[in-house]
């Protein structure tokens, strides 16, 4: 089977020192960063059939709520099996992201998709 | 006849009513006073109101230090809180702070006294103080960097080296947070780096003081100063708020377990950084920011972290916790890392 096609975005590119979970909260938030970053690489990943893929790594570090909010958000309006068949997150300096991605974030959010829990906007 | 003498004293009453108004107005005609009623004179002008005194000194104990004397400094930091939060918005604020039979102090009271100073700025307040006699303190105080918040017209020591603070209202602040850890690895390692753990702990701790601390925006606020010692780095960060207990919102099951189980409030804040409470905001996808914590210190990718909020402290290293009789009228962090710490964290993988 041909291995998909991918786009490759580097969170670096939005932020050396990403924010708090809500833009209210500070700047370079994970609601910010899906808005104007995240939601748009994975829309142009799924429409050109790609796989996106996001690297951590580069960046000062992550507040557990920044890549709960961005990712989380991507599965509340994709779903989890869209998001995790077009994404992947790859970071060598802190693996233990990918595994909080995938064991509470997906599972998370894809409850709260289900149940209508929607995001909180404040822009 | 007397309608008209009954108009013209009416009308002499109102010239000579005009005429006193006049005068009183005009600054020519005021009374010449010294400089310093001069200044206070023209103020009120300005103020339109006549504002009441309020001038309170604070008299800090020959013991002062946080860490080691949490209860007689919790009891201080009460009394100021209250007494600003009761200061009324007609005041003239002022609160001075006398320092001078200090004779113990640490760098955790440094950072609270700034802590408290940024809040009562925020609250509208001036404040001044004087100097501990003591010579270690005075040269501890000045060396801190405390006067670079706290005017003075007397000449102190700098101590750009030693210490960096950042003083933070509604907003975190990431980006200077960031850049000071790369100082922190440089000072401990003698590379600049960054140092996620670290990072994503100060992080988690301003993101909780913005979100959960103070439920008006304009008294949201968090402190952070860090020491720099020859082989480890303080770093401290503090809020004034409601505290990490007073804002769980527990279940109300939880709450009767609790109950039952005599939970001490030390137990119940070692029991949320453990993670088996739900967040106050009780969002399926929240609290994962603070049990995450407790894992860096026992990997050793941080020394210590100690928590100080209401009437409870813990010490993640020791895994000790403490029930107090005086609450602390926020959050406080102290959180130490060294150069193995940096090592153990960057060597994890290999």
């Amino acid at each position: 089977m041909a291995e998909q096609a991918q786009i490759i975005k580097n969170v670096l590119d939005f932020s050396q020192s990403p924010g708090p979970r809500y833009i209210e909260q500070g700047p370079s938030s994970g609601e910010l960063f899906f808005d104007e970053a995240l939601s748009h690489w994975f829309r142009e990943a799924l429409t050109q059939g790609r796989q996106l893929v996001v690297v951590l790594d580069g960046t000062d570090g992550y507040l557990t709520s920044f890549l709960d909010e961005s990712f989380g958000r991507l599965v509340y309006y994709n779903g989890a099996n869209t998001v995790k068949k077009h994404l992947k997150v790859i970071s060598q300096v802190e693996p233990e992201w990918l595994k909080m991605l995938d064991e509470k974030t997906f599972v998370n959010w894809e409850k709260r998709r289900l149940a209508g829990e929607a995001p909180k906007i404040t822009r | 006849m007397r309608n008209s003498l009954q108009y013209i004293r009416t009308r002499q009453k109102k010239i000579e009513r005009m005429r006193r108004h006049t005068t009183k107005k005009h600054p020519n005609n005021r009374k010449k006073m010294n400089g310093a009623d001069m200044s206070l004179r023209n103020n009120r002008k300005k103020t339109k109101r006549v504002p009441k005194k309020f001038c309170e000194s604070i008299t800090l104990p020959s013991d002062s230090r946080f860490i080691g004397n949490t209860e007689s400094i919790n009891e201080l930091v009460n009394s100021i809180i209250v007494k600003a939060e009761s200061g009324g918005d007609d005041f003239n604020r002022r609160f001075i702070f006398d320092l001078s039979n200090v004779t113990k102090l640490d760098e955790a009271m440094i950072n609270l006294l700034l802590t408290v100073a940024n809040y009562l700025e925020i609250l509208g307040f001036d404040y001044g103080g004087n100097f501990p006699e003591d010579e270690e303190c005075r040269t501890m105080l000045e060396i801190s960097g405390f006067f670079d918040h706290v005017k003075t017209n007397v000449q102190i020591k700098s101590a750009q080296d030693t210490i960096f603070t950042i003083s933070g209202d509604d907003k975190t602040n990431d980006q200077a947070i960031g850049a000071q850890i790369k100082k922190i690895t440089k000072a401990l390692t003698g590379v600049e780096d960054t140092f996620q753990p670290l990072y994503t702990t100060l992080g988690e701790i301003a993101a909780n003081s913005v979100e959960h601390a103070n439920a008006d925006k304009d008294k949201k606020n968090w402190f952070m100063s860090v020491h720099y010692e020859q082989s480890r780095v303080l770093i401290m960060m503090a809020d004034i708020g409601s505290g990490i207990l007073k804002t769980m919102n527990l279940r109300w099951k939880q709450e009767l377990l609790n109950e039952l189980w005599n939970e001490a409030p030390s137990d119940i804040l070692k029991n949320m950084f453990a993670g088996k409470y739900q967040s106050s905001t009780r969002e399926k996808n929240r609290n994962n920011g603070l049990p995450d914590m407790v894992p860096r210190v026992q990997s050793n990718y941080l020394n210590n972290i100690i928590v100080v909020s209401n009437n409870a402290i813990y010490d993640f290293s020791g895994n000790s916790t403490r029930t107090l009789n005086n609450s602390f009228p926020g959050t406080f962090y102290l959180i130490e890392v060294t150069a193995e710490n940096i090592n153990v964290w960057q060597n994890r993988l290999k």
